[in-house]
């Protein structure tokens, strides 16, 4: 049986990136970019996990740990995610001042 | 015992680069030639780690873990090369950007030394997960460059940067996670050792998820949607920089996923099919533009393709010529972007058809001709060699094929260069100002590296006979 939280993750991921295909609000794509984050993070987070298995702290009380390389990474990224996301809102924050709309199409239009 | 640690290409530049807001405190003057000496100490260290990985690889342990475990830096003969045109490339950039006014030039100082940071250390770092941190330093100060302008063109190529950088990241991160789950390592040369322990089919799915993801860096086909905006609406100096760096940082990261991860050495007809997509998408465009940077940007994606076409032949010889052509790109495509920012700046337009006679000034129109013709791939300068190895490469394996597609692709590109040279050197055009010093010296130093290797190619040759090792999966 393959575990459930691979199948959510692999469904955040690809709601995740319908959103960013269909949806035309700025703010939805950045939405959509932060739930195949969250996706992957699930993912990394998942594939370190034991069942039963305690916090990676050596302290001689258990001998059952989960793998604490996938927790490190997934630190990481979402460090990473969480400066892109900054970014990509004050690129947004910037369009909108420079055209008054979040709307892809009405952007668009403005270029012309 | 290693005498210069390449750790150093990327320490030096991330530690000037949150010097230079203390230093920006007392007087924003010397934050130019800061940046530049910072960038010509680092194109030296470059240099001396290029020399000693000649003659065996370096491995370099972070930290203090051993390897699997710990970070590691492998530096090979052509890690090593592509390091050095990397920051040999930002160094004369350096100087081009000089020249920026735009305020707030503190950043954009910061971001381009992070921009080379990061570049450095996709090319350098022997560890999967420390390539993706790379990948996104790299992205994050692209991202910030591309939108520093300010304009609605600007933003707008951000966001579309933005986009697919994430999403590309987001595959790279999924092809590490599914390596790590099966191997439990995160060591490229550990990864490849042990590699048949892995699921087949988890295998190809991991595969493809690092192509995608470092092909959006890579400007491959389906992905690259966001170059000719992105490139158009930053600054000259920093269109520059993708092209020469963040672009060959990427294509080194993705012929690393395939001869040293993945450790494919036969045809990859995956690869090549990207290739030539992405060849036809950007010169086909690229006949169809008007204004000179999307041409040129339309070009890079063209070239790029070639690059990955050779890495997909995968002969020795096609990858000889690929990573050739990476060296001359680099230098080409930079030239031709700084000689677009004066071009744009003389005429006051982006529309080729009102750059009449531009070229004819010596000190623009010799280095522009000379970039030009390398680009297109005529003898005398560099960008002959890489074009002619990529095709002998797949000639020799009897690739008929994909060598006329190749050859048709390069007739569309000389066709529209041919066009914008016809005028830029036309006659009575309009009187343009001359360049300054900070334009035509890098201008002439990217023309004089173009022909002296151009004209004497064995030095670079010499370094490519290591690629026999590098597709054997070694460094």
């Amino acid at each position: 049986m393959i575990p459930y939280y691979y199948l959510a993750s692999v469904a955040l991921i690809v709601i995740g990136i319908y959103i960013v295909i269909a949806k035309k609000n700025l703010i939805k794509i950045i939405i959509g970019l932060d739930m195949m984050d969250t996706g992957v993070n699930l993912l990394l987070i998942s594939i370190g996990y034991v069942k039963g298995g305690t916090a990676p702290i050596e302290n001689g009380n258990y001998t059952l740990y989960v793998d604490p390389i996938p927790q490190a990474l997934v630190l990481t990224a979402i460090v990473i995610g969480v400066s892109v996301m900054a970014l990509a809102l004050s690129i947004v924050i910037g369009l909108y001042k420079n055209t008054g709309s979040l709307e892809l199409d009405e952007i668009r239009r403005e270029r012309k | 015992m290693i005498a210069v640690h390449p750790v150093l290409l990327i320490a030096i530049p991330l530690f000037f680069a949150f010097l230079l807001p203390l230093i920006g405190l007392f007087s924003k003057k010397v934050l130019k030639y800061v940046v530049t000496g910072t960038i010509a100490l680092n194109t030296i260290i470059a240099l001396l780690v290029f020399r000693e990985a000649l003659n065996s690889p370096i491995f370099d342990i972070l930290g203090g873990f051993k390897p699997p475990l710990g970070i590691v830096l492998m530096v090979g003969p052509l890690g090593g090369f592509i390091a050095l045109i990397i920051n040999m490339a930002g160094l004369i950039i350096s100087i081009y950007g000089m020249e920026m006014k735009k305020e707030p030039l503190v950043k954009y100082y910061m971001l381009s030394l992070l921009l080379l940071m990061g570049a450095n250390g996709m090319v350098l770092t022997g560890d999967l997960f420390n390539l993706f941190v790379f990948l996104e330093v790299t992205s994050i100060a692209s991202y910030g460059l591309a939108a520093y302008n300010k304009d609605l063109k600007g933003f707008e190529g951000a966001l579309k940067y933005v986009i697919l950088g994430s999403i590309g990241s987001t595959f790279v991160l999924i092809g590490i996670a599914l390596i790590y789950s099966q191997l439990r390592t995160l060591n490229m040369l550990d990864i490849a050792t042990r590699l048949n322990e892995m699921d087949p089919y988890v295998k190809i799915v991991a595969f493809t998820s690092l192509f995608l993801g470092f092909g959006v860096e890579a400007e491959m086909f389906p992905l690259n949607t966001w170059v000719p905006e992105t490139y158009d609406g930053a600054p000259h100096s920093v269109s520059a920089m993708f092209a020469s760096m963040s672009a060959k940082a990427g294509i080194f990261a993705l012929a690393r996923v395939i001869f040293t991860i993945f450790a494919f050495t036969n045809y990859l007809w995956f690869v090549v099919i990207m290739g030539v997509l992405t060849v036809f998408f950007g010169e086909i465009i690229a006949y169809a533009q008007r204004d000179i940077k999307r041409m040129l940007a339309y070009s890079s994606i063209g070239q790029m393709g070639m690059i990955l076409m050779g890495l997909g032949i995968g002969t020795t010889m096609a990858v000889e010529g690929a990573f050739f052509q990476m060296f001359s790109h680099a230098m080409a495509k930079a030239l031709l972007f700084i000689a677009a920012g004066y071009m744009i700046y003389a005429t006051q337009t982006e529309k080729m058809s009102e750059m009449k006679g531009i070229g004819r000034n010596p000190l623009i129109g010799i280095p522009l001709l000379i970039g030009i013709l390398s680009i297109l791939g005529m003898p005398p300068f560099i960008g002959f060699y890489g074009k002619f190895y990529i095709l002998m490469g797949g000639f020799s394996e009897g690739y008929y094929a994909i060598i006329a597609l190749f050859l048709a692709a390069s007739l569309v590109e000389v066709a529209y260069y041919a066009r914008f040279i016809k005028i830029a050197f036309e006659g009575g055009g309009k009187r343009y100002p001359s360049p300054k010093a900070t334009v035509y010296i890098p201008l002439l130093l990217f023309a004089v590296i173009i022909v002296i290797f151009g004209v004497y190619p064995k030095p670079i040759f010499e370094i490519l006979s290591h690629v026999t090792t590098f597709l054997t999966g070694g460094v």
